[in-house]
């Protein structure tokens, strides 16, 4: 008796999230074909074209202000990620040039990764930094983009500190 | 008179369910005890430890199932477990803060009042029955059938709680000449 009533228990169980599993599937297959009828295949890179002009009062004031060559990126504080991310970079810079990090969110978790973030990050807060963002059309948390001379030169996706640390000593592919 | 039996085990599920969910996804609910308040930092680990709390009330849960003494304390105990979760909830959603609760493990379920009004009727639910159980001297003759009952609601209010998703999106019309032409 026990012994059915546990198999009718199991059962049930991996009914129930084999069904839940394939409705999840059905939701992304869904979200992938809405994103391709509007976006088309090509995808939309955050920052722009490698190559372009970066180049606004905002930019010029707040990054060209720190140096000629400057390392961007954003965090946000709804992106549990970026929180990781920003715990298991090191206390000492990877290089000599400056590296910006825009926070972006409100409330305990903004303050909670403020306070993760190292010291030698230049960091610009809300609403500065939101505006930054669309001026560099930095449109992803975790995406860092490489400014030399008012030009984009370089951009990588930042998963990991070293991640980072490859875009800075050039040594990684730009996305 | 099995009813609250029955309802205990059903709320010693979800909570497996909940706590499973916030172990294999900690990030998230790390994030949500500093969105709520909970805690200053963020950690990781703390996302695996309120899931394993979870899942820890749900095997004490099952275990007071046998008893009718034991199952009273045990929803007694789910009212104030679903009423603290509710104060965190009615707090933020007054501050109007939006983020991602974490609620049951679900993953990117935005805080609303809808989640508020849930963890509310389950908190009711929980003392409802615990009030039945005593009231009427309720003794429990099968614990076994009402974990698998408890069992089976769960279940069938998950599958049930996607209806109406499948049904806007069985609803949509994409059709296959709109997807040749996407291609």
């Amino acid at each position: 008796m026990t012994m059915v009533v546990l198999l009718v228990v199991v059962w049930t169980m991996v009914l129930t999230i084999a069904t839940l599993l394939t409705i999840r599937q059905i939701a992304l297959l869904t979200i992938r074909m809405n994103i391709m009828n509007t976006v088309g295949m090509g995808s939309v890179e955050s920052g722009g074209e490698l190559g372009r002009a970066v180049d606004t009062p905002l930019i010029r004031k707040h990054l060209f202000g720190l140096s000629h060559t400057v390392t961007v990126f954003a965090l946000g504080s709804n992106c549990n990620s970026c929180h990781e991310f920003a715990e298991a970079l090191p206390h000492q810079p990877y290089s000599l040039s400056p590296v910006v990090c825009l926070l972006t969110g409100s409330g305990s978790a903004l303050a909670s990764l403020r306070a993760s973030v190292p010291e030698w990050l230049h960091l610009i807060d809300e609403p500065l930094a939101t505006e930054l963002g669309q001026d560099l059309e930095l449109s992803a948390t975790q995406v860092a983009l490489n400014i030399v001379d008012g030009r984009l030169v370089g951009r990588a996706r930042v998963e990991v500190p070293s991640d980072l640390e490859a875009l800075l000593t050039f040594e990684s592919p730009t996305v | 008179m099995m009813f609250g039996a029955i309802v205990a085990a059903a709320l010693g599920w979800l909570f497996v369910w909940s706590g499973l969910a916030k172990l294999a996804r900690p990030g998230e609910s790390a994030l949500a005890l500093v969105n709520f308040g909970v805690v200053q930092k963020y950690r990781r680990w703390k996302g695996q430890v309120l899931g394993g709390a979870e899942c820890l009330l749900a095997v004490g849960v099952f275990l007071s199932l046998s008893d009718r003494v034991t199952i009273v304390f045990a929803l007694f105990v789910l009212v104030a477990v679903f009423g603290a979760f509710a104060r965190l909830l009615s707090r933020a959603i007054s501050r109007g803060d939006s983020f991602a609760c974490a609620c049951f493990g679900v993953e990117g379920e935005p805080l609303s009042p809808r989640t508020l009004y849930r963890t509310t009727a389950l908190a009711v639910l929980a003392g409802v029955s615990g009030t039945v159980v005593v009231v009427l001297h309720a003794s429990i003759d099968h614990p076994m059938l009402a974990f698998v009952a408890g069992a089976v609601v769960v279940g069938v209010g998950a599958l049930a709680w996607q209806i109406p998703f499948l049904l806007m999106e069985n609803s949509d019309p994409i059709t296959t000449s709109d997807l040749e032409a996407s291609i």
